[in-house]
């Protein structure tokens, strides 16, 4: 589970930038895009959603590019967006990942042949 | 109980500790989330809406401390120090001003007053709060207002002021100062 959790959360990162790559979003919303689109298996706790986010933030991926403030005092909605650097970024993980996609798969399924 | 929500944001902002500005943003952000992820929620008591938050939202202590490593700590050690710079500067230059008013004043000495024991061009810090002096003591004192003249004292006057004494030429003068006209006691110069 530890494990899990570990693993995901280095995911998050590519799957974010990901998601905010289509469109602007806010958090509740980013969340529940990642938990449906990925079947639920990235359902992970929701709050960990804003540090990563704050990182992107403050590494020049994402920004802030609407705020809209809700009807209840106090709350507000913060969209984000990829920014050329978080684009550059996204296209370079996903590269990544297909190579470590491919070097697992390889291994496990000679191992399991 | 309070509201599930608030209890629920403040267990994770106290864990976070964030500069006064970011801990709006983030406070609004996330009070929309929690506030949409307790809609959803099947029950209205409000210590399962608690329990629920921390299951789908995270432990608050561990959110916490990773928005507060997210935003730099650092960073935000140093946004709020800039936050209270304006007022300890302003009590540094107060504390300062009071000081120089009323405790030690520098000056330079411009004349062959006391020579050799303080020779010309040097600078001295006088001590305002003496109450009496002994023979020998190096002085500053005002004669005419604005004038500041340095003097050795020689003794206390019959007036209850003192005479001191410095350099006119190659001779020596002696005026009788009362108390309210002396600056203060040389302590240190810087020759």
């Amino acid at each position: 589970m530890e494990n899990k959790s570990q693993f995901l959360k280095g995911c998050a990162r590519t799957l974010v930038l990901q998601l905010l790559a289509d469109r602007p979003m806010y958090g509740y919303e980013l969340a529940a895009e990642l938990d449906r689109r990925s079947a639920g298996i990235f359902a992970l706790g929701q709050g960990t959603l804003y540090p990563l986010l704050y990182s992107l933030e403050t590494k020049g991926q994402i920004r802030v590019t609407r705020e809209e403030l809700s009807a209840d005092q106090g709350r507000k909605r913060r969209y984000y967006a990829l920014t050329p650097r978080g684009r550059t970024e996204l296209e370079a993980n996903i590269g990544t990942w297909k190579e470590i996609a491919r070097g697992m798969r390889l291994v496990l399924e000679s191992a399991h042949a | 109980m309070r509201d599930p929500i608030d209890r629920y944001l403040e267990d994770v902002l106290c864990h976070a500790d964030l500069a006064a500005g970011d801990e709006r943003n983030v406070r609004a952000e996330l009070l929309e989330h929690l506030h949409e992820l307790a809609a959803s929620a099947e029950t209205s008591n409000p210590m399962e809406i608690y329990i629920m938050l921390k299951d789908r939202f995270g432990n608050p202590k561990c959110v916490g401390r990773a928005i507060a490593a997210a935003k730099g700590r650092m960073r935000t050690f140093f946004k709020k120090a800039a936050r209270k710079l304006p007022l300890r500067v302003g009590i540094a230059l107060i504390l300062a001003f009071a000081v120089r008013y009323a405790v030690a004043e520098e000056f330079y000495v411009a004349g062959n007053g006391v020579t050799p024991v303080i020779p010309l061009g040097s600078r001295v810090l006088v001590y305002k709060l003496a109450t009496s002096f002994n023979a020998g003591d190096v002085v500053v004192y005002r004669i005419a207002d604005e004038v500041n003249r340095v003097g050795i004292i020689v003794r206390q006057s019959s007036s209850g002021g003192w005479l001191i004494e410095r350099n006119a030429g190659t001779a020596k003068e002696c005026h009788d100062i009362p108390r309210e006209e002396i600056v203060g006691w040389v302590f240190l110069n810087t020759r």
